[in-house]
């Protein structure tokens, strides 16, 4: 059987202040196209449908528009990210199911829609589904809590470790057998865009915990597409447009995947063409022009060689079309001061690396703060 | 602190019970008008936790209770690090409008779902209150600042002048602790400024007190301590010659009276009489015993004599008993003849009466003749021949003839004239029988008189021979008592001579008595013994020794008076001495007690010693003291200098200024996808970088509604961070953060940016709620909390995307 997998697609996202819709509707209508040239069997989209928990009606219609006309011919599998609102999906998924899109918000048993089965003349695939699962949810999981031994918290991984063995735990060698998620490993990398508070560490899905009965793994959350390294394929197909300056580099495209029972599946990305690409030039005032001349319709992010100064940006946005964001270079981070004090220290510290820097009399400094812990002690009493 | 869920009556505008449900969501807003109540949710919420609304301040917390009604309450159902707890308030006030009672209880979910509740406190509105801190971590103030964050303030902080922003950091981290020891350490130099003019003072007070002064009052004290040494030796030797010559005064007395004695010795004129005396009394004595024995004699043959003659008085009385019985016998004889008259007598009597008793015997058978006759006539009266006898029960055969008998009565008559004779005749018998026997007696009375004298008189000798022996016995019986007459005289006599012999000699042991007194005087100088019962040659002995004791004497008075001389002038030469001395010490010399004087003076000048070695001890730790307070006082003074507003604290606030915008600077570079950085200055001053825009240097004022909520929002989380550190429990983590206004109205970029902001806070794990009135932010929140006003009471409406 055949599958595309894509994710993380951002309805909604703006760069900038800038709307993406038209870019999201000619990438999307591209991504079908493929499905229908790859003649797939399924297509599996791996949550980050939408921008935000409350998306507008005109990113709801490109998203509704995407899953018809790609179910026209195909099952479409939709798992929630963490982008997405849960129980908007929950409320709209009776209605998608009808046009042949099964949509799972939240972690579910495998007889509750948390394992998709789908036939085609001589195969049968399996797929488990893991939308996003924030530690909130995690934490009041009734499905780990049937175990009354167990009772107590579960960290994130753990939990997740267990979810994966929940759905994959009936899963036969003469099945395809995939498991799409939403969710961070340890060792992908990120591309940019991606909400920094959902893919640290305390987010991660370990690849140990990925049984070998899979055949493919297709994970959503990640920006840039990549291969996890693992005992099974695991798969980030990345977002279809570049989301921000940090994956200027990448290829955007979609996961072919081909796979049959008791063995690995096949594997090709498919490029996609469509969307603005995001570059980033660097260069200096005086070359701006020369740098940027071939650059049509694209987003650009020109790190100048130049001390900073009033007006600058503007100049460079003047003289070149399509200008984000204009760096300087090596100013990436504001350093931590040294000048930084921290008001919850004890004040006997407090004083005492003040009176350091501030007088030499060094007997003198001893002998004020003895005097000041012993104020401070007084003062207590009062 | 995550909120679950909230019940809140009769609180603010929310008169009836409102329920308002936290839970399945990350993001909330609480919607609604301007004055609808958004506000006082949160206000229930901090009420819920601490019985108190920061933002009303502690007294005016009665303003939550709604208006015209009496009671709050509000229960909270929350979690706290993962455990479900709810708090329960209720306010109560008075009819005038005052707080009456403020509890509240908390209780823990015993499985962490709202099946069972286990008390933590009730009712113990302390004891909650400290619990609450523990269970949450933060105070409410803290509170009020990292959860419900006052956003407006932040954005109001990053628009403030950068003079006032000065102000609202020492506001918001707490530097009172710096100005209570800028305030000590000011007292604290008073302190020591005071103690410094003190110890001066003192000091100069013993600018006299020095080492020598000291070691010139110790060596006066010691020639004092020395001289007293002397004095007590000086006051035993003089004491010793003073017993010397009381002693020999003493013997000179003795002497003087010794020679009085011996010259007033005299033998007593009367000896010489007294020996005469005794003698002539002796020899009158002898004379008169002689005489009594003579007599005695002669009594004593006297009595021999009238012991043979016999016992006089029964001589006598044999005499009188032989005259009365010659007499007796005459009358014996005399009184037989009527004794014999009296016998006859009566035989006579006696013959009268038995003859009267026949007679009568007589008369009375007669008389019983006659009554049988008499009855048996009566018998035959009714008897006829045939009939049965009455007496002897045989059949009459015979009928008797009727007898005539003597009559009755005569018989009778008769028969008592014979008792009558024989009464008579009875009577007359009686009276001589007692005639006769009077006699009889007084005959045999007289009979034993004369026996018994018959028996006295038997051994005596005849009557005339009984009278010679009686006469003899009288002229021997005058003998004896001439005689004894005589030896009575005697008797005296020898009694007069005794007598006056007793006086003699009480007068002889008077005069020895004399005698031994004097030689008793003179006892010391062994006068000579006395010659036993020689009262003469005993005081003449005397008398010659005392002539040659007397010229001893006389000599040894002599060496007496040259040996008190002598003594006296060693004395004096002793006292002129010690004077000296005393003098020298310039102590005032008192001849009777001079060691009394000294040793008051010795007191003087040892006090006076210890006041100058204490004063100089004092003097040293003084000037120790001053040195040590003088460096106090410049460390104080140094500190206190320090502390003051430009230094310390400038230092401090800046580093926390720093502190915090470079971690608000993280917070917004992160936010705003590091498109924007935070620049302070050294005056409070804050910038903001454009990355995006060639890092312009942007004015806080230049920037847009979305960035200044960005720029605000990240410093407000810094400082919540900052300040959550603060609290004891240093695991507090922010479980939930509502935003409290702040946003003015949002154009559509900023708009994006602002929710975006606030979905990437909720994505932290932290529920994110912010109170807004823009409908098109409050859209972008998955939950919705509208609140309205409907008539007078608030209501809330949950609304789920």
């Amino acid at each position: 059987m055949k599958f595309l997998h894509t994710s993380d697609w951002h309805i909604g996202k703006q760069i900038r202040g800038r709307s993406r819709d038209d870019e999201h509707r000619s990438v999307l209508a591209e991504i079908a196209t493929i499905a229908d040239e790859h003649e797939v069997d399924a297509v599996l989209v791996g949550g980050d449908v939408y921008e935000t928990k409350a998306p507008t009606p005109e990113s709801e219609k490109i998203a509704f528009e995407t899953f018809l006309r790609l179910a026209r011919d195909r099952p479409v599998v939709v798992i929630a990210g963490n982008h997405d609102n849960a129980r908007r999906f929950t409320a709209v998924s009776p209605l998608l199911e009808i046009a042949n899109v099964i949509v799972l918000s939240e972690p579910s048993l495998p007889e509750e829609g948390g394992v998709v089965t789908l036939e085609s003349d001589s195969e049968t695939a399996k797929i488990a589904l893991l939308p996003f699962v924030s530690h909130t949810i995690m934490k009041n999981l009734a499905l780990l809590k049937t175990n009354q031994k167990t009772r107590r918290e579960l960290d994130y991984s753990t939990g997740m470790a267990k979810l994966v063995e929940l759905l994959c735990k009936d899963m036969q060698s003469n099945t395809i057998n995939l498991c799409m998620a939403h969710a961070m490993t340890g060792s992908a990398t990120l591309g940019g865009g991606e909400r920094l508070a959902h893919t640290v560490v305390d987010y991660c899905i370990s690849c140990d915990a990925l049984p070998r009965v899979l055949q493919y793994v297709a994970l959503g959350h990640v920006h840039r597409a990549q291969e996890v390294k693992a005992n099974v394929p695991v798969h980030y197909c990345g977002s279809p447009l570049q989301m921000d300056f940090g994956e200027t580099s990448d290829v955007k495209g979609v996961n072919i995947v081909e796979a049959a029972p008791g063995k690995p599946a096949k594997v090709s990305t498919v490029p996609l063409k469509s969307g603005k690409k995001l570059v980033q030039v660097s260069c200096t005032l005086d070359d701006l022009e020369k740098s940027t001349k071939d650059l049509d319709d694209v987003y650009l992010l020109v790190v100048l060689n130049e001390k900073p100064r009033r007006g600058l940006a503007d100049e460079v946005r003047n003289r070149v079309e399509n200008v984000l964001d204009v760096r300087i270079e090596g100013t990436e981070d504001s350093s931590l001061s040294k000048k930084s004090v921290d008001p919850n220290r004890a004040p006997k510290a407090l004083f005492h690396e003040y009176i350091t820097g501030a007088s030499e009399d060094e007997k003198l400094n001893v002998d004020m703060e003895k005097l000041f812990a012993e104020l401070l002690e007084e003062s207590f009493e009062t | 602190m995550r909120p679950k869920h909230l019940t809140i009556e009769g609180f603010a505008s929310f008169r009836d019970s409102t329920e308002i449900d936290f839970r399945e969501t990350e993001l909330l807003a609480l919607t609604g008008p301007t004055g609808s109540g958004k506000s006082s949710i949160l206000d229930a919420m901090i009420f819920a936790l601490y019985g108190r609304i920061p933002r009303l301040g502690d007294r005016s917390v009665k303003e939550a209770v709604s208006e015209g009604m009496r009671q709050s309450e509000v229960v909270l159902e929350f979690f706290a690090s993962d455990q479900l707890y709810r708090v329960t308030r209720k306010l109560r006030l008075n009819r005038a409008g005052d707080i009456q009672r403020n509890t509240g209880s908390l209780e823990r979910a015993c499985n962490n779902s709202d099946d069972g509740w286990e008390a933590e406190v009730s009712e113990n509105t302390k004891e909650l209150d400290k619990k609450i801190t523990e269970v949450i971590g933060l105070s409410s103030d803290q509170f009020k600042t990292c959860v419900t964050v006052p956003q407006g303030e932040f954005a109001a902080f990053l628009d403030a002048r950068p003079a006032d922003r000065q102000k609202l950091i020492k506001d918001l981290i707490g530097v009172q602790v710096y100005d209570k020891i800028r305030e000590l350490v000011g007292h604290r130099s008073k302190d020591l400024e005071i103690d410094l003019h003190t110890t001066n003072n003192s000091l100069n007070e013993l600018t006299d007190v020095t080492k020598n002064s000291v070691q010139e009052a110790k060596s006066r004290l010691d020639g004092l301590i020395e001289l007293q040494k002397k004095t007590r030796k000086e006051i035993d030797t003089q004491a010793s010659l003073t017993a010397k010559m009381q002693e020999n005064q003493e013997k000179a007395e003795l002497l003087d009276e010794l020679l009085k004695t011996l010259k007033n010795l005299k033998v007593p004129a009367k000896t010489k009489k007294l020996s005469k005396e005794v003698d002539n009394a002796r020899s009158e004595r002898k004379t008169a015993t002689e005489a009594q024995r003579t007599a005695q004699k002669r009594a004593e043959q006297a009595g021999k004599q009238l012991e043979k003659l016999g016992d006089k008085a029964r001589l006598e009385i044999g005499l009188r008993d032989m005259q009365e019985l010659s007499k007796l016998e005459g009358e014996i004889e005399k009184f037989e003849e009527k004794l014999g008259l009296a016998t006859s007598e009566t035989e006579e009597a006696k013959e009268h009466v038995s003859t009267a008793e026949r007679q009568l015997n007589h008369e009375q058978e007669q008389l019983q003749l006659s009554e049988r006759s008499e009855l048996a006539s009566k018998l035959r009266i009714e008897l006829e021949r045939g009939d049965q006898c009455p007496v002897c029960d045989q059949v009459v055969s015979n009928l008797p003839e009727q007898h005539q008998h003597a009559q009755l009565s005569e018989c009778e008559s008769r028969v008592a004239e014979a008792k009558k004779a024989l009464k008579t005749a009875e009577t007359k018998l009686g009276k001589k029988h007692s005639v006769h026997t009077a006699l009889d007696a007084q005959q045999k009375q007289r009979k034993r008189q004369l026996n018994k004298l018959a028996r006295s008189v038997k051994d005596l000798p005849k009557p005339d021979t009984i009278e010679k022996t009686l006469k003899r016995i009288s002229v021997a019986e005058k003998e004896r008592d001439d005689a004894l007459a005589e030896v009575g005289k005697h008797t005296r006599s020898i009694q007069d001579s005794e007598s006056r012999l007793q006086e003699l000699q009480e007068k002889v042991s008077e005069a020895w008595n004399e005698f031994e007194s004097a030689r008793t005087v003179c006892s010391v100088r062994n006068p000579p013994p006395r010659e036993e019962n020689d009262l003469e040659a005993s005081w003449s002995k005397l008398y010659k020794w005392a002539m040659s004791e007397t010229a001893t004497v006389q000599a040894e008075q002599l060496t007496c008076i040259e040996a008190e001389e002598d003594l006296e002038q060693q004395l004096d030469s002793l006292v002129d001495a010690l004077e000296c001395e005393f003098e020298e010490h310039g102590v005032e010399f008192d001849e009777e007690d001079p060691s009394s004087t000294l040793a008051s003076e010795i007191g003087k000048r040892r006090a006076l010693h210890a006041t100058e070695t204490e004063d100089f001890k004092q003097k040293n730790s003084l000037k120790r003291r001053k040195t040590r307070v003088e460096r106090k006082q410049k460390v104080a003074s140094a500190l206190r200098t320090h502390l003051q507003s430009a230094r310390f604290e400038r230092w401090l606030l800046n580093g926390v200024f720093d502190k915090l915008a470079v971690e608000a600077s993280a917070q917004l570079n992160e936010m705003s996808s590091n498109q924007y950085s935070l620049e302070t200055d050294d005056n409070f001053g804050l910038n903001i970088i454009d990355h995006a825009n060639a890092d312009a240097l942007r004015s806080i004022k230049t920037l847009s509604g979305g960035e200044t909520f960005m720029a605000s929002l990240a410093l407000a989380l810094s400082l919540s961070e900052n300040i959550a550190g603060m609290s004891a429990n240093s695991g507090v983590c922010l479980e939930s953060l509502f935003l409290d206004e702040g946003f003015g109205t949002l154009d559509d970029e900023s708009l994006d940016v602002v929710a975006s902001a606030i979905e990437e806070m909720g994505s932290k794990g932290r529920m994110v709620g912010i109170v807004t009135h823009i409908e098109k932010l409050a859209e972008r929140m998955p939950v919705r909390l509208k609140v309205k006003k409907e008539a007078n009471a608030s209501v809330v409406e949950r609304v789920t995307t």
